[in-house]
């Protein structure tokens, strides 16, 4: 669970200037958090790693015009990551599902993360994508409101009503399946 | 950090695995490293650029104007004056005269250089005759009487020459005396021709003791050839040396030698080339 806030302010400066000791004490802190994050959105952690890693590129692009401090850069990254989470999304929808019995047997590897806490993910998918952004944002990450804010685009009012929706139904769903697993098991 | 309403979502947390990281990390510091490093001066883009540049045009080119007004022929502004002339004209038709008539006035009384004078007179005799401004024309005229007046008092009063008129392209010029008049001992020497620039460097006979200082004739002819050549008191071929005697020639003698000793075919044109042969 990485720190929000403060923790990144010193490396701010060092990221402007493509500091390479800035960018490995930024990855450290905040790599899992954003993996966390990406895993979550995309159910695939090999995806989800490969996220990162771009936003991480991008930030070394973007680095020279980053302004703000340690909370902001926090936020970009969330941002950046998040929109490579919706970019994977689009593509998957795109792309057709290719039928595994065309598939030489060898090729069927489960991905880290794919098969893990079927019911978990179950749950979140029945969110939308915001509303499972905003979830995994405050309860996987740990961001505030206000950070949240930053990432999705939202003010904070906006976001403590929506993750509350959001909450709601994924309590509703989580509560549905744990009675269902009851009752079978029963 | 309020995850305990939903204590399910944290077994998705996860940490990457070190091999993951140091991948990571490879690609990032490659991306480092081969990203271009920023400039530490200040760089503009080619918008900024553009937009700096005509920002710098709109604000230098009419101080380049103002500065450039008073400039005359021979400044380092003049050109840009006579850039922006066109412009200006669009505004004020009689802009262009009125500038090289002062222009001239500046000069004459500067006692500037007579070939900046030259040129300058035929482009303000050009501008005045394209605008109908009696005002300039008389202006441009009491500067022509300047120029001629100067012309005439450049000569040196201690030689009371008399007045050549010489032909633009005329065979060298000879007295209206006979054949022999022009010969050195008679005490005349011969009128000069235009294009006496080359004798100085043909020597005259030893028999015959020269009259003419031919380097003094020369600078003589020179000078007048410049003033004749835009109309400025070329009228008169000045001679330094001439006696004062010397009579006022009126019409150039093809017949005549152009000068006693003179052997060679001169470049001017002659009417009867063999009038010009010494005999």
């Amino acid at each position: 669970m990485g720190v929000p806030g403060r923790d990144l302010d010193e490396w701010a400066d060092g990221i402007r200037r493509r500091s390479e000791d800035a960018f490995r004490a930024v990855y450290a802190v905040v790599a899992d958090d954003l993996a966390s994050f990406a895993t979550g959105m995309l159910r695939d952690r090999r995806a989800a790693e490969d996220v990162v890693q771009q936003a991480f590129l991008e930030l070394v692009s973007a680095a020279p015009k980053f302004r703000g401090d340690g909370r902001a850069l926090r936020a970009w990254l969330f941002k950046s990551v998040r929109f490579g989470c919706l970019d994977e999304i689009r593509r998957r929808s795109r792309r057709p599902e290719t039928p595994t019995d065309d598939l030489p047997e060898q090729a069927v590897v489960p991905l880290p993360g794919r098969d893990d806490h079927p019911e978990l993910y179950a749950a979140l998918e029945t969110l939308s994508e915001r509303q499972r952004a905003l979830v995994l944002l405050r309860h996987v990450s740990g961001l505030s409101g206000e950070e949240i804010g930053k990432v999705m685009g939202m003010r904070r009012p906006a976001v403590y009503a929506a993750l509350a929706r959001a909450e709601r139904r994924l309590r509703g769903t989580l509560d549905a399946g744990s009675d269902e697993m009851r009752r079978e098991t029963a | 950090m309020s995850t305990d309403s939903f204590p399910e979502l944290s077994v998705l947390r996860l940490a990457l695995a070190p091999q993951t990281r140091d991948r990571h990390l490879a690609e990032v510091v490659s991306a480092i490293r081969s990203a271009p490093h920023r400039r530490s001066g200040f760089r503009l883009s080619w918008r900024r650029w553009v937009a700096s540049a005509a920002a710098a045009g709109a604000l230098l080119t009419p101080a380049a104007a103002i500065a450039a007004d008073g400039a005359l022929p021979g400044d380092a502004l003049y050109p840009i004056k006579r850039l922006l002339e066109p412009v200006v004209r669009l505004v004020d038709r009689d802009v262009i005269a009125e500038h090289r008539v002062e222009e001239l006035e500046v000069l004459i009384a500067r006692d500037g250089s007579s070939d900046i004078v030259t040129d300058l007179l035929i482009d303000a005799r050009a501008a005045v005759g394209a605008v109908d401004v009696p005002e300039l024309r008389d202006r441009l005229a009491a500067i022509e009487e300047v120029i001629d007046q100067r012309t005439t008092d450049r000569i040196p009063a201690s030689t009371d020459r008399p007045r050549v008129d010489t032909p633009p392209v005329d065979p060298p010029v000879t007295t209206s005396a006979p054949a022999d008049a022009g010969h050195p001992t008679d005490g005349h020497a011969p009128a000069p021709a235009p294009d006496l620039e080359h004798r100085d460097s043909v020597a005259p006979p030893e028999d015959s003791p020269p009259a003419v200082d031919a380097p003094s004739v020369t600078t003589a002819v020179l000078r007048d050839g410049t003033t004749h050549r835009d109309g400025l008191g070329g009228e008169a071929a000045d001679v330094d040396s001439a006696p004062a005697e010397q009579p006022v020639i009126d019409e150039p003698a093809h017949d005549a030698p152009p000068e006693s000793g003179d052997t060679r075919e001169t470049d001017a044109p002659t009417v009867d080339g063999e009038g010009d042969r010494a005999p």
